[in-house]
């Protein structure tokens, strides 16, 4: 069924970062839906199909990032648009067409090329991104943004980054301020920008804890909505164990 | 009602046209009058699903009047493990409210750009009828305030009045509304069997002007709270969601005095005080739409064991330690709960969940579920 064909196609300007499905160039209605092959590849018109299953057909699931640029891609072809099922197509995908999506697939557009391949490896869904679509301007962002893709975060890691970074962009800080100041954790740098009384608060009752012996050692630590405190005691033998379980029992005589 | 100006509050009321000639739907076309169109079924630009900041905004602006197909009752949402839950069955005549906090949980769980208000009443009366025999003599709690305010739209629906003369046939039950409004006077002068209690969500008027929006200032809650107990309506308080802001002692303290000045505890039989909590997802939307300019998008928040974003926990108790002492100190014998809290803090700052405190006891009994085939939860959204 493959042809060569001469004709001069449309071409939808979309190219996804894993294989498409099909290695013929396909067209719908004078449109190359994979166009941005090679020129010299067998084509096959598929004018008759549903173009919205069509292009499930042509590239199956998609990462968010690769939607975004897809539904880029389509919007800019009013005669493919008209034709699309947007709910459907979405559907497709596991999502839910909503306007929360659309805005977050229009902000993901203009971010920089490193976030979006960092966002296409680390499979970011559409929730881990939604914080961005509270951003009027997300130019100021770009910068950000490829801080991130630069540290190489985890997905969780990055989530949490991302909520704490807008935050804090819209509370005023700069791009500059939000920076990593070193190599440690720039998740906690931005947890102590973003909650600084509670950080306070913290430090403040761990200045005030007892007095442990010096065989133990006490860390405070938050989680969640709590402070918790770790204790590390190092022993010899059940005999030391006991001992030192005994003088913990008054610590204000060790 | 005469000086609310009900037209300029709402773009758009659109009424199924099945409903058209009920009393609600009558009132509303006598009301509105250019601004009423008709529909068949759902509106055509109904948008379902999650909304948009915008779209959430426009929903409270437009009207949908319908009849509601499913059934009206349902278990209250607090009762999840770890929770201490204050049972009760919510019925839910509409759908979204006229009002704007920007804490409201409302905004993660709308799916509709139209605020809804069902018409058919009647139904959910008859709901609460067939599981009367068994249920006449238990402590029944009904509650209407749970997604949509209880009394805001009231004196344009008038179901205050048919809920108070149906439970005057069930003294032994209890019916509350729950408002954030100072509209009480379309009910005021019903014949009731005590067993009516008026709620107020309450808050400083610090926090009533910046974070919530459209709903009455302090003093007229208080005001409305009066009428009420002066015609012998039982009357609540909840002090929920405290708000942390630097100046929150004084604003709080003045709360709770001017709460003194005008009440006695024997006026309130309980009242009840919660923190701000949110779940995770509704973070999106506030920002959105309130950007970091409140002090619910700027608060310190940090996921608690139920998954929702909280205070840390010391600055919880040191919130509703201040609260209580303060009540305490007016009167000793001011009665206050926890409402959505987890059994620690309960423990913390009243020596015991409320199970086992005397004086709460009552409020916590868990109800017997009504034999009738009344499903929980029943879910349309
Ligand atoms: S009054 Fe209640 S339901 Fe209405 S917006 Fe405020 S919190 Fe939400």
């Amino acid at each position: 069924m493959f042809e060569n064909m001469d004709s001069k196609s449309l071409c939808l300007e979309f190219r996804p970062r894993k294989a498409c499905f099909s290695k013929a160039q396909v067209l719908w209605r004078g449109f190359a839906l994979n166009g941005l092959l090679s020129a010299t590849q067998p084509q096959v018109d598929l004018s008759q199909e549903d173009l919205t299953e069509l292009l499930f057909d042509l590239y199956g699931t998609l990462e968010l990032v690769e939607l975004s640029e897809l539904y880029q891609a389509v919007l800019k072809e009013p005669s493919l648009q008209q034709k699309i099922d947007w709910p459907q197509f979405f559907r497709n995908q596991g999502l839910q067409y909503n306007m929360r999506l659309v805005d977050l697939l229009k902000v993901l557009t203009d971010l920089p090329t490193t976030f979006k391949n960092w966002a296409f490896e680390k499979k970011v869904s559409a929730n881990d991104l939604m914080p961005l679509i509270s951003l009027k301007d997300p130019s100021g962002f770009t910068q950000i943004c490829e801080v991130i893709a630069e540290r190489r975060l985890t997905r969780s890691e990055g989530k949490k980054a991302i909520d704490l970074l807008v935050d804090l962009f819209l509370m005023g800080k700069t791009a500059r301020e939000l920076m990593p100041l070193d190599e440690s954790s720039w998740i906690d740098q931005l947890s102590s920008l973003r909650y600084p009384q509670t950080k306070k608060r913290d430090q403040q009752q761990a200045n005030t804890q007892n007095q442990w012996p010096d065989f133990v050692q006490v860390q405070s630590l938050r989680q969640g909505d709590r402070r918790i405190h770790r204790m590390q005691i190092h022993y010899f033998d059940d005999s030391d164990l006991s001992e030192k379980l005994r003088r913990l029992k008054t610590p204000m005589e060790s | 009602m005469a000086d609310i100006s009900w037209s300029d509050r709402f773009a758009k009321v659109l009424i199924d046209r099945k409903v058209a000639q009920t009393d609600v739907a009558l009132r509303f076309a006598d009301i509105f009058k250019d601004k009423v169109e008709f529909c068949e079924g759902d509106p055509k630009d109904i948008q379902r699903g999650v909304l948009s900041g915008e779209q959430f905004t426009q929903s409270k602006k437009q009207i949908h009047l319908t009849e509601f197909a499913g059934s009206f009752f349902k278990k209250c949402p607090g009762f999840h493990k770890g929770l201490a839950c204050c049972n009760y069955y919510v019925l839910n005549l509409g759908f979204q409210c006229d009002m704007d906090c920007s804490y409201c949980y409302l905004q993660s769980f709308i799916n509709s750009n139209y605020l809804t208000i069902y018409t058919n009443i009647d139904k959910a009366l008859d709901e609460l009828r067939s599981f009367s025999d068994s249920m006449k003599d238990s402590p029944v709690r009904v509650g209407t305030g749970e997604v949509i305010d209880s009394l805001s739209l009231d004196p344009l629906t008038l179901y205050s009045r048919k809920l108070i003369e149906f439970f005057n046939d069930y003294p032994k039950w209890k019916l509350e509304f729950k408002t954030k409004s100072a509209l009480v006077d379309q009910f005021l002068d019903c014949e009731h069997a005590g067993n009516v209690i008026v709620s107020w969500s309450i808050n400083p008027q610090y926090i009533i002007e910046r974070e919530e929006h459209g709903t009455a200032s302090f003093t007229e809650r208080i005001q409305a709270a009066l009428k009420c107990k002066d015609k012998g309506y039982l009357v609540s308080f909840h002090i929920d969601p405290m708000i942390w802001h630097p100046e929150w002692k004084n604003n709080y303290a003045v709360l709770v005095d001017e709460i003194c000045k005008n009440f006695t505890p024997s006026d309130i039989p309980v009242l009840s005080v919660g923190a701000l909590r949110f779940q995770p997802q509704q973070k999106n939307i506030m920002r959105e739409r309130f950007a970091m300019d409140s002090l619910v998008t700027q608060a310190e928040t940090f996921v608690g064991k139920d998954g929702k974003l909280r205070y840390d926990f010391e600055l919880r108790k040191e919130m509703f330690d201040f609260v209580m002492t303060r009540f305490k100190s007016h009167d000793p014998a001011w009665k206050i709960f926890m409402c959505m809290e987890t059994p620690e803090t309960w423990n913390g700052t009243l020596g015991s969940s409320p199970h086992r405190q005397s004086d709460l006891k009552e409020f916590f009994k868990p109800l017997k579920k009504p034999d009738s085939d009344i499903r929980y939860p029943i879910s349309d959204i």
